[in-house]
């Protein structure tokens, strides 16, 4: 019987790689032609496009690595460095703590209607970024309903949030935590369910608290996803343009701004394509840096296993 | 839990009760339930945003990556899953690469590839882009998963004479379908939500999607914001209805997104 699947196996094998291959073939290349035409094409004009001087109408004219002279040497370029770097942290730490607090509730608690409540949680994650600006938009108005609650509270002079250099990306990172966290919880709550429900009666048995249980048994059981969560957290973060650009625009002044809208007018407004194009290179590395950190955990995982 | 909800919701919430309030309602009582429910916001945001025309273009785009993403890959993973390739030991190195790769990056060489070619301004121009940017996930997605299926349904088909297109449709893409539904859900929840594709290959008003019409809607109402609650809790509709009936598969689909 095993000789007979296994003789199955090798003649199958053996008629595809007399056969099969070519045709294989056939059926990669329609998204292949894509991918080269769509992605790895313009990969490699980006990288050309880094080196010119272009107003994106005329002709363009090499100035090798100029652009990237220019971007480094410009103060507005490590402001959004900055305001990425800000960003990516609190997105590294805040979201995944809402999410990883639910995931417990969720995960732990008896209460009946669990999977409904699991719905509600996640549902900011699938509103339109341009609808969250406009809910939040409202929500910081300086009549709105921010202002109405602290005014009823009896603070005088309330901030103008969006329009207020210095709280302005805490207030439009706090509609991102509310977008995202659902993403984090998800993520947790089925790596909770994974671990051995015995370890935790084991724990009750000895008389662990609800916290030890967390500490000793739940958070080391769900490392991989944690990892996981932290890295696509920052990778995400990191590309964040909508948002930001549809509340602030990247103002006041620049107190909002990062690489993707610094990318966006530098093309559009400023008809820089040249430095565009260095930025979004920068932009390129770092999350191409980021996502070999993924690549090589996963590695490790694997040769463990 | 159920204030944990409230609080989650409550945006939401503030959205709605806004959209049917009354501009002078609004300003004296900014965040509880209307004194007067109102439809008016509704009918002005829905003729002044041009909503139909915004609807049928985000059920175009929308439609089309979801397909295009769908077949695509589902071809692509079948080759990479099924077939050994001579020379693609290289390609899942690359996909993985192309994982991470966002049109934040891309954005300026893809508007200026497209304008060389005259396809701006076009349904494809916002379609195909986003189709190859969901490839290297989608592939590689259905890929792990047509590898993992006992490989003795493809051997048995063979045996029977059933040829490589046979194999795909008629064994591969049935016992794929989970895979293929989540990636489905998952384009879908993307593409319906993405602005920058838009913003950046779109100018032509007959053409903008869902979430430029309503960024170039605020641009002209920029503190109405009864009349702007209205066109977002119009747009909003589609994709409550959608999760609340498919909240299921987009759960789990997002599950596999973490991937990306």
């Amino acid at each position: 019987m095993t000789s007979a699947i296994q003789a199955r196996g090798n003649a199958s094998r053996l008629w595809r790689s007399r056969y099969g291959t070519r045709r294989a073939w056939l059926f990669l290349l329609p998204p292949l032609v894509l991918m080269i035409a769509c992605v790895a094409w313009p990969t490699v004009f980006l990288v050309w496009l880094s080196t010119q001087k272009w107003d994106g109408l005329g002709s363009a004219t090499f100035v090798g690595l100029n652009n990237f002279a220019r971007v480094f040497a410009d103060d507005r370029f490590w402001i959004a460095i900055q305001n990425n770097l800000k960003w990516s942290v609190a997105s590294a730490i805040i979201p995944p703590s809402v999410g990883l607090a639910l995931a417990i509730l969720l995960s732990r608690s008896t209460v009946r209607g669990r999977g409904v409540f699991r719905i509600v949680y996640f549902t900011p994650q699938i509103v339109a970024s341009a609808i969250v600006a406009i809910i939040w938009r409202w929500i910081y108005a300086p009549d709105g309903p921010v202002s109405a609650v602290l005014g009823s509270l009896g603070v005088a002079n309330p901030p103008l949030w969006l329009a207020d250099a210095d709280v302005a990306l805490i207030a439009v990172f706090i509609a991102y935590a509310w977008v995202t966290f659902g993403f984090s919880m998800l993520i947790f709550e089925t790596a909770i369910r994974t671990i051995d429900e015995e370890l935790f009666d084991a724990a009750k048995v000895d008389g662990a608290t609800f916290f030890g249980e967390v500490r000793h048994i739940l958070l080391p059981g769900i490392r991989p996803a944690i990892a996981t969560v932290l890295v696509v957290s920052t990778i995400w973060s990191f590309q964040i343009f909508d948002l930001i650009y549809l509340t602030t625009a990247g103002g006041p002044g620049d107190a909002t701004m990062v690489l993707s809208i610094g990318i966006y007018t530098s093309m559009f407004a400023a008809r820089d394509v040249g430095r565009g194009a260095a930025m979004a290179l920068v932009l390129l590395a770092v999350i191409i840096t980021l996502a070999s950190v993924i690549a090589a955990g996963r590695a490790r995982r694997e040769t463990r296993l | 839990m159920a204030a944990i909800a409230l609080a989650v919701l409550y945006p939401l919430v503030i959205l709605v009760f806004t959209a049917f309030k009354t501009q002078g309602d609004l300003i004296v009582n900014p965040t509880g339930p209307p004194s007067e429910w109102t439809f008016a916001n509704f009918a002005k945001s829905w003729t002044e945003a041009g909503m139909a025309t915004l609807m049928v273009n985000s059920l175009i785009v929308s439609g089309g990556v979801v397909l295009g993403t769908v077949i695509l890959s589902s071809l692509g993973g079948f080759a990479l899953g099924r077939l050994r390739l001579r020379g693609t030991g290289v390609l899942p190195f690359l996909l993985t690469i192309g994982l991470v790769l966002p049109f934040e990056v891309l954005m300026i060489p893809l508007f200026y590839s497209f304008r060389a070619v005259g396809m701006l301004d076009s349904y494809l121009s916002m379609i195909l882009p986003q189709v190859a940017l969901g490839l290297p996930f989608g592939i590689l997605l259905l890929r792990t998963f047509i590898a993992e299926l006992p490989q003795d349904f493809f051997d048995a088909a063979e045996i029977d004479g059933a040829g490589l297109w046979d194999q795909y449709l008629h064994v591969a893409m049935p016992l794929a379908r989970p895979a293929l539904v989540a990636l489905a859900v998952l384009e879908l929840i993307w593409s319906w939500n993405q602005y920058l594709v838009a913003l950046v290959m779109v100018q032509n008003p007959h053409l903008r999607t869902i979430p430029l019409g309503l960024s170039i809607f605020v641009g002209r109402h920029e503190s109405n914001y009864t009349a702007l609650a209205a066109a977002a809790v119009i747009a909003l509709i589609p994709s409550l209805v959608l999760y609340i009936v498919f909240h299921r598969e987009a759960l789990r689909a997002n599950l596999a997104g973490a991937l990306k």
